[in-house]
């Protein structure tokens, strides 16, 4: 996904509805997957501690 | 496994337990009070244009993060533990708690850490008002983080809508599981607990900027804002506790009489509010008891001679450590009372401008800056040893929900957990602390204006 381009001399034409809603979407879902990367870590590194489920 | 072998282990597992969630609590009540100020700040800035509030956003949200980071990492490892050291309890309960913790995890996916990103990286991409919208989601998402995890913990206070099928939990009315009788007290008592935690650290902020000669619009905002949120927020907390008393008096009276250190009742007699006193378990008395005459029938039973249960009503393996609880919900309304008196204080300084001036008030306002927090782990030391000896009131008992995990493997990742955490969190707060000391910077966001032709202009400003 590109930014709003801009000519010198011609006023800025802001991001158009679409294009904002795409970035909402797009930094949205990569901060999610964030996340769920570093719970998954979590997990792994509680379970290199020798901690885990007990039945 | 020996008997002792099991104490140790419940005994361990009992203070790691206690020792994370302590660690953990601090960060989700913060991340609750900064996400509703900080759409406050958006909301007052695409209303008004004034910058003063757009540079707050900026210099809060920072810290918001930082914050939020550590919650979700020492939350994390409170979800885990359920599985590693409570598996008992897990079986037996997981029913319930596991779809209610599931809901709060969901939450924090999708709308607390989906919509932080684009609070942090969407400023010059989404537009005013799509970043407006994510601001307020994240607020929301504390607050429904907050009812999930508040229906759990209070259904295991006040548990209903289960029966109980080959010695497990099934629910059979989730309405009743969530609205369990408990519920709604404990969440607005938490949410209001937050806010005004929030307010204090936002108002010792300030205060702390005010009295090294930082005085400047952004400083005098975040002052004047928290000081308005405690005058508004601390008396109606003062009133919700008493109505949570009330209903804790209704379900869980064992608990009402640890936290009051009362023993027993004088036939015909009001009970008396014990001020101060020591709580002796093992001789069933309050030691060194300074007491006044019937004040405690008058604010838990609303007349001057109710009586409410005593714990010598219950058998000894059931009452709950009154010497702990006793002291744990003084130093809460201890505190609070000295957050209603700084409000007070606070808006009688406004006349003439010395809310900003006074050094006293300042200097009080730096101290109380942490008490928030400290009246807010004090409070649920309170409900949860209340609850005690069990983990599921009247159902399972504390001792009986701990894993078959050695004494020995308990210790060593309770010091690992020390250790980590000390260092991971110690280094977090000093970073917290640090930013926050740097104060708010004029103008530091590199942001579109609230409209569009403004926004216009401003860009063609700067690139021309």
């Amino acid at each position: 996904m590109r930014g709003a381009t801009h000519k010198p001399g011609t006023p800025p034409q802001p991001p158009s509805r679409l294009r904002q809603l795409g970035w909402l979407l797009a930094i949205w879902t990569a901060s999610v997957l964030s996340l769920g990367v570093v719970a998954w870590l979590m997990r792994l590194l509680m379970k290199l501690a020798g901690l885990t489920t007990s039945a | 496994m020996d008997t002792l072998d099991m104490f140790d282990a419940l005994t361990l597992a009992r203070i790691q337990f206690a020792f994370t969630i302590s660690f953990h609590i601090v960060f989700p009540a913060i991340t609750i009070g900064l996400a509703s100020f900080l759409a406050v700040l958006e909301a007052c800035w695409l209303r008004t244009g004034r910058e003063v509030y757009l540079d707050l956003y900026h210099f809060w949200s920072k810290i918001f993060s930082v914050n939020f980071g550590m919650g979700v990492v020492s939350g994390l490892v409170m979800a885990y533990q359920f599985g590693t050291n409570w598996s008992v309890f897990s079986t037996f309960a997981g029913g319930i708690t596991g779809p209610l913790l599931a809901y709060e995890v969901l939450t924090a996916f999708f709308l607390e850490a989906g919509f932080l990103g684009v609070m942090l990286f969407g400023w010059k991409r989404v537009g005013p008002g799509l970043h407006f919208f994510a601001t307020v989601m994240v607020a929301l998402g504390t607050l429904v983080s907050a009812t999930w995890i508040l229906a759990s913990n209070s259904w295991m206070q006040t548990p209903a809508g289960f029966e109980i099928i080959d010695g497990r939990v099934v629910p059979v009315d989730w309405l009743a599981v969530i609205f369990n009788p408990s519920f709604p007290y404990r969440l607005v008592h938490m949410v209001l607990a937050a806010f005004i935690s929030t307010a204090l650290l936002v108002a010792a902020s300030a205060a702390w900027h005010l009295l090294r000669g930082r005085d400047s619009a952004a400083v005098r905002t975040m002052l004047s804002m928290a000081m308005w949120m405690l005058l508004a927020v601390a008396p109606l907390q003062a009133v919700v506790g008493d109505f949570h008393g009330l209903n804790t008096l209704e379900h869980q009276p064992a608990k009402i009489a640890a936290m009051e250190g009362h023993w027993e009742n004088e036939p015909g007699a009001g009970v008396p509010l014990i001020l101060f006193g020591w709580p002796d378990m093992q001789h069933e008395t309050t030691r060194f008891a300074l007491e006044i005459p019937r004040l405690g029938s008058l604010i838990l039973t609303h007349s001057w001679d109710g009586q409410f249960p005593g714990l010598k009503e219950y058998p000894p393996e059931n009452r709950p450590n009154s010497t702990i609880v006793f002291w744990s919900f003084r130093i809460m309304v201890g505190l609070g009372m000295l957050t209603i008196a700084l409000a007070l204080w606070a808006f009688a300084a406004r006349r003439g401008g010395a809310l900003y001036r006074s050094r006293p008030l300042l200097r009080v306002t730096v101290w109380m800056g942490a008490s928030g927090l400290v009246a807010l782990l004090a409070g649920w030391i309170t409900t949860e040893v209340g609850r005690q000896p069990w983990v599921v009131y009247g159902l399972q008992r504390t001792a009986d929900a701990v894993s078959p995990v050695g004494a020995g493997q308990l210790g060593v990742s309770l010091a690992l957990f020390v250790i980590v955490y000390v260092m991971v969190f110690g280094a977090g707060v000093g970073y917290l602390l640090r930013l926050i000391g740097h104060g708010p910077v004029a103008h530091a966001g590199g942001h579109p204006p609230p409209t569009a032709a403004a926004g216009i202009a401003a860009l063609s400003s700067t690139r021309s």
